[in-house]
């Protein structure tokens, strides 16, 4: 029974569950059941066509998927699925909208560079 | 050994050496030399191959450093007086054949005899970065590189304020900052180069402030501004290193193409809530932001802070993460996290290491992508949109 590391991002959608143990046999139907239990995270880690999303990236233990076999890896009992969303953070709640058009703002102030050497006594 | 004794009671009962003898004798093999002075003085000027050991541990370390009580061992302080009582010490734990200088380092000077100290830095800086050069891995030579280095810091607010104080603590000589923010109330929960009297206050002078204050040595450069492809190339090829603490992902993605352009080295790394990731990238020795992440996720999977909330303490943790990278690539020391994605877990204190490969097929750093020609260096796509989706 592989155990699947849900990252905090879509924990909402598993009730909260940091960790879930599923049947396994390969890292796609840990995945696969995993989004049958909870269907809400299905959008999130499949396309429509049932690929892993590009942008989800899941490993096996410490190896990226990509390298091993992809969806058909073996996931046996002791084994870790982890999935992995990138993070960018920030203070501001910005979406995609806002984001492009702060960038298209012209004469953003720039600091001149600071000439002063600071040397030690 | 009576407590009373006069210090020249003691010399009578040792063996005493001038400079000029003491040099004569260092020139042969199979001499011990023991510097019996305090670290600060050691650090300050010593003579070559001597060892230091401190007068109240003579008797606990002479056997580690001389195990041979035959063997020609010559002594000096200062001034000639804590050696003559280190080799009346020696003389009563059995070793045969100490000598003491007579004068000290004070006088080998006088004579014209050479003695070693650290280039580079003045007595203030010695003491200064006392603990980095007492670490055999740094030493001298790694805190020169340490003073001699450039390093950018993208983003003046959660990562990079914890980041900035201690690389300017550590005396890392340039600190660039890239920031066109201005320092609000609900930065202080983490953002700890900040306070409340600099609310208002442009991110990168509040952050300068803080770091001259703690290090005259640092020059701070304020980069006052947004990255993007217009100043990016501008901005980066004055620098070593980049830590890349920004808080979205066009800016990640348009840094990493860039630095890998430049080849300059990228620590990178990002919070939300109680987690965080951190990596190191080198540009063709390791894999890039995009070999890990070729595409970005969209906006429901990757929240900001903002929304969704950060333990403050992540800040620190992340950064600090950062800024031992940074130390390691500058001074060459350790193992940097280069194909390595540590991510923290702050509510269960867990570190999980991931191993990050180069993408054979990455549009930027693989096999078949682009060389890119000087009169292109710096043209971008167009990373929103590419973000967009």
């Amino acid at each position: 029974m592989p155990t699947i590391k849900v990252p905090p991002v879509l924990r909402p959608k598993t009730d909260g569950e940091a960790e879930v143990s599923v049947e396994g046999g390969t890292v796609g139907d840990a995945l696969r059941e995993l989004a049958e239990r909870y269907p809400s995270t299905n959008d999130q880690l499949f396309s429509p066509e049932g690929e892993l999303n590009r942008y989800v990236n899941v490993y096996l233990n410490d190896e990226d998927v990509r390298v091993l076999d992809g969806l058909h890896t073996s996931a046996g009992e002791s084994d870790t699925v982890v999935i992995l969303p990138a993070m960018a953070g920030g203070s501001a709640a910005r979406c995609w909208m806002q984001a492009r058009w702060l960038s298209c703002r012209s004469g953003w102030r720039r600091s001149s560079r600071r000439a002063s050497v600071r040397t030690p006594e | 050994m009576a407590s009373t004794e006069t210090i020249e009671q003691v010399k009578e009962r040792i063996e005493e050496l001038d400079p000029a003898e003491a040099g004569e004798e260092l020139s042969k093999e199979g001499v011990a030399l023991v510097d019996t002075r305090e670290p600060n003085e050691y650090m300050e000027s010593h003579i070559d191959g001597a060892e230091l050991v401190r007068p109240v541990d003579v008797a606990e370390r002479i056997e580690e450093v001389v195990p041979d009580h035959s063997q020609r061992v010559i002594l000096y302080c200062a001034s000639g007086n804590r050696s003559a009582r280190a080799a009346d010490q020696l003389r009563e734990l059995g070793y045969e054949n100490a000598a003491s200088v007579r004068g000290g380092i004070n006088a080998w000077e006088a004579a014209g005899l050479p003695v070693i100290t650290p280039e580079g830095m003045s007595p203030e800086q010695r003491m200064r970065y006392s603990r980095h050069t007492l670490l055999p891995e740094v030493g001298v030579e790694g805190q020169l590189k340490m003073l001699n280095a450039k390093v950018l810091l993208v983003g003046a607010g959660g990562l990079g304020a914890p980041a900035a104080l201690y690389l300017g603590a550590a005396g890392i000589g340039t600190l660039g900052l890239v920031d066109d923010d201005e320092v609000d109330e609900s930065n202080l929960q983490r953002q700890v180069i900040h306070n409340t009297e600099r609310v208002g206050q442009p991110k990168t002078e509040s952050a300068r402030k803080a770091i001259e204050a703690l290090n005259p040595d640092v020059e701070v450069v304020e980069h006052r501004t947004r990255l993007d492809a217009t100043n990016i190339i501008d901005i980066i090829s004055d620098y070593d290193v980049i830590v890349d603490g920004a808080d979205n992902f066009p800016t990640r993605y348009l840094l990493n193409d860039a630095s890998v352009r430049l080849r300059k080295p990228v620590v990178s790394a990002s919070i939300l809530a109680f987690d965080g990731q951190v990596s190191t990238f080198v540009p063709f020795e390791g894999p890039c932001y995009r070999c890990l992440y070729p595409t970005p996720p969209p906006a429901e999977l990757a929240p900001s802070c903002g929304a969704a909330g950060v333990l403050g303490v992540m800040a620190g943790v992340m950064g600090l993460l950062q800024a031992n990278e940074v130390i390691k690539l500058v001074a060459g020391i350790g193992e940097p996290l280069i194909g390595r994605l540590l991510l923290y877990d702050s509510l269960g204190t867990r570190f999980t290491e991931l191993k990050v490969r180069r993408d054979p097929d990455c549009p930027i750093c693989g096999e078949n992508a682009p060389e890119i020609p000087e009169s292109e260096m710096g043209k971008f796509p167009d990373y929103e949109l590419f973000c967009a989706g």
